[in-house]
């Protein structure tokens, strides 16, 4: 009984082992495929940032807002500056 | 039998022996060539290919970005089809047929560019024709997603991402990164096998560019810059904006510019920075710091009176006027020469202080030499080291016979606006990494105390009236605001040959605001208006739209002038540590501003610095120090060639 229990337990771990290894190759695979997504990602981020600071620029929104919603600039007379009382105090 | 079976078992037993030496030289004794061919066989190269660090604004917006593209190459050899490939590939490139063809039937090359920085969809169209002998490198491409806005300011890169101008030149090997390789094991398929995630923690990519600069401002001071060429019919028109607490460009821009995206569309006069590389005469801009050089003397006051001539002074066989022939003006205070710009009156008051204080004086605000500003191609502007004689004395006292660049004119006004401290401009607030560590941070430094803080106020106060009715600068003045400033008309020099440009000028206006707590000092030159081509006329009422802009932005409430806030000293004081002497900046020795000290002096200066050798250092002359290189502010390197001169 003895050397058959021995053969199983040698036969497991020379299994567990093989396994263990295939385990770390596939994880391996596994990091590179997610590596390579993570990649794609921060690429596709990067665009997006340089396609919203396209969209948000001055000259654009300058365009939209005089051309297209009809917008003018700010007059002086029409700036009302809001201060708490306090700012006033400190501004004196 | 049985020696024969002996004889089988030694022989056996040999080979079995020599099996193992040989397992045990292969295994066991280091040899370079198994290696090599072990490495070959299964380990592979990774090229990380750095991407070019981003540039922002003070506000964290985008102002200079890298994406992703892919460069398309042929090996000529492999391709089997040359015609028909050429037809697809011009197809989907949007290139010439024959230009394509040409290139895939150059049989002595095995690599040839087809098209590079292509878009990641293009790419994929390509890829789906699997044609042998196309393959495709990663590289980076720049974006500049505001197009003109601050483009003579941020510069541009090449096809290989190499800064060529602007902030790109100057911080290409902090933005650029690194070019890494790995060596990492491979499968039977080429991919890379990861090892204790090494390919992971690897980073090259280059470094953020935090600026100065604010976006908006930035494209608010170029519309009015464009606004007001176009309305004078000018050629150019430049202009800055400046935190006078700091030293931080807010805004700097010239009119024409460039869009980044149409390089080859561009003429390269207007990619350069203006402000920056142009030397200009700054008219009557100057005449404060002929104020400036008088309140120094401690006998002049705002009150002293000179008298004006008339409107007309004879200095030996030439006549100096003022701007305008119906001004003629008797007695007048210093402050009312300022109000009403008087070049006889500034003429009077040069020739009072004399020429070696109003020299030194000059020389103290940094004009002749680079402000230090961190952009590559400073001037140094032009400062007769030579005796000026009368003439030139009363030429330079209302700002004409010297040269100078916008940014010293703006940096000589913030020296003003804050209490009298010189400070060295800057772009770049701080540079980080890509792990997020800030790895240089800019702090305001002070290049010298220039003037005393009683004696900025005076001056403050003298730049104020000049904006006030009747005053040369009133259109600059803004509502709810009290604004300091000097207008500027001067004779356009003629850059051809001698003398100046037959009604060519240059009108400017600098200043600042609020004039009783200064936070922005704005500069604007319009050169050579066709319409009008007073200072007063032309750059003044360019400077109020900007103003009201920058403060309305800021959201700085209208001051309220009482007693308390009328240039309180308190008003007065910078935000920048004390550093007048010989100093370390971030451990970097900077050099000492030395103007007027003599030989004994100089030398205890200079005995602080570690990387200069005094007996290396080159003295001309004698006396005390009228010129010295490097300029104050600048940082001394090993070995650094030091020269002073005196007189």
């Amino acid at each position: 009984m003895k050397p058959f229990i021995s053969i199983i337990i040698l036969v497991s771990v020379a299994l567990s082992t093989v396994f263990v290894k295939m385990e770390v190759v596939r994880l391996g695979y596994e990091i590179l495929s997610m590596g390579r997504k993570t990649k794609q990602a921060s690429e596709a981020r990067s665009r997006l940032e340089v396609q919203y600071a396209k969209l948000t620029r001055p000259s654009r929104l300058d365009k939209i807002g005089t051309e297209k919603l009809a917008l003018t600039r700010v007059q002086k007379n029409q700036v009302i500056m809001m201060a708490a009382q306090g700012e006033l105090a400190v501004r004196q | 039998m049985k020696s024969r079976v002996i004889l089988v078992f030694i022989f056996i037993t040999t080979l079995f022996i020599l099996g193992l030496a040989r397992v045990f030289y292969l295994q066991m004794i280091p040899n370079d060539n198994l290696t090599k061919l072990k490495n070959n066989q299964y380990m592979s190269r990774i090229f990380l290919m750095p991407h070019r660090g981003k540039i922002l604004d003070r506000s964290g917006e985008e102002l200079a970005s890298s994406v992703t593209t892919y460069s398309l190459f042929a090996d000529p050899l492999l391709i089997e089809y040359p015609q028909r490939i050429s037809k697809k590939l011009s197809d989907i490139l949007k290139l010439n047929k024959k230009d394509v063809y040409k290139k895939l039937i150059q049989e002595e090359r095995r690599f040839v560019w087809i098209k590079r920085q292509i878009e990641p969809e293009v790419m994929k169209q390509v890829k789906e024709m699997k044609i042998q002998g196309l393959g495709f490198i990663e590289e980076g491409k720049r974006s500049y997603p505001n197009l003109h806005v601050a483009s003579q300011i941020l510069g541009f890169v090449g096809i290989d991402n190499n800064g060529l101008e602007g902030l790109e030149k100057k911080y290409d090997a902090e933005l650029k990164g690194e070019k890494l390789s790995i060596l990492s094991k491979r499968d039977a398929r080429g991919r890379p096998l990861v090892v204790s995630g090494q390919i992971f923690e690897t980073s090259n990519d280059g470094a953020t560019l935090e600026l100065t600069i604010d976006k908006e401002i930035q494209y608010e001071l170029e519309k009015q810059l464009e606004e007001v060429t176009m309305q004078q019919q000018a050629e150019r028109a430049m202009g800055i904006v400046m935190d006078p607490m700091t030293g931080e460009i807010i805004a700097m821009a010239s009119f024409p510019s460039f869009d980044p995206a149409e390089l080859s569309k561009t003429a390269a006069e207007n990619r350069r920075n203006h402000n920056i590389t142009d030397i200009l005469e700054p008219g009557s801009t100057f005449k404060i710091i002929t104020a400036a050089a008088a309140l120094k003397t401690g006998r002049i006051f705002p009150n002293t009176k000179y008298f004006c001539e008339n409107g007309k002074m004879k200095i030996g066989r030439r006549t100096i006027r003022e701007a305008e022939s119906s001004h003629k003006h008797k007695w007048l205070s210093l402050a009312q020469i300022i109000e009403l710009s008087s070049n006889i009156g500034s003429t009077k008051v040069a020739f009072d202080i004399g020429e070696e204080h109003f020299k030194k004086i000059i020389s103290d605000f940094g004009f002749g030499y680079p402000t230090g500003i961190d952009f590559p191609g400073e001037s140094s502007g032009i400062i007769n080291q030579a005796s000026w004689g009368e003439h030139l004395l009363s030429n330079i006292s209302f700002g004409h016979g010297v040269g100078v660049t916008p940014i010293q004119i703006a940096n000589a006004y913030a020296t003003i606006a804050n209490g009298g401290k010189r400070l060295k401009p800057f772009f770049v607030k701080r540079i980080i990494d890509h792990q997020g560590n800030i790895v240089q941070e800019t702090r305001p430094t002070v290049v010298s105390e220039v003037l005393k803080p009683k004696e900025a106020s005076t001056l403050t106060l003298m730049l104020s009236g000049a904006t006030q009715d009747g005053a040369t600068g009133a259109l600059a003045r803004v509502d709810g605001y009290p604004v300091a400033g000097k207008t500027g008309t001067s004779q356009k020099v003629n850059p051809q040959g001698r003398g100046y440009l037959r009604d060519a000028y240059i009108s400017s206006f600098a200043g600042f605001i609020p004039a009783n707590q200064p936070q922005y000092v704005i500069y604007v030159a319009v050169d050579n208006p066709k319409k009008e081509y007073y200072g007063s006329q032309v750059a003044a009422p360019v400077f109020k739209n900007i103003a009201s802009f920058t403060l309305r932005k800021k959201g700085y409430l209208p001051v309220i002038l009482t007693e308390k806030s009328i240039l309180t000293p308190k008003a007065f004081t910078p935000v920048v540590e004390k550093k007048t002497k010989s100093v370390l900046i971030q451990g970097q020795e900077v050099m000492p501003a030395l103007h007027g000290l003599t030989l004994k002096e100089v030398a205890r200066e200079l005995k602080e610095l570690k990387n200069i050798n005094l007996s290396d250092v080159k003295l001309v002359g004698s006396g005390y120090v009228t010129y010295q290189w490097p300029p104050p502010g600048w940082i001394i390197k090993e070995q650094s060639k030091v020269k002073i001169n005196f007189k």
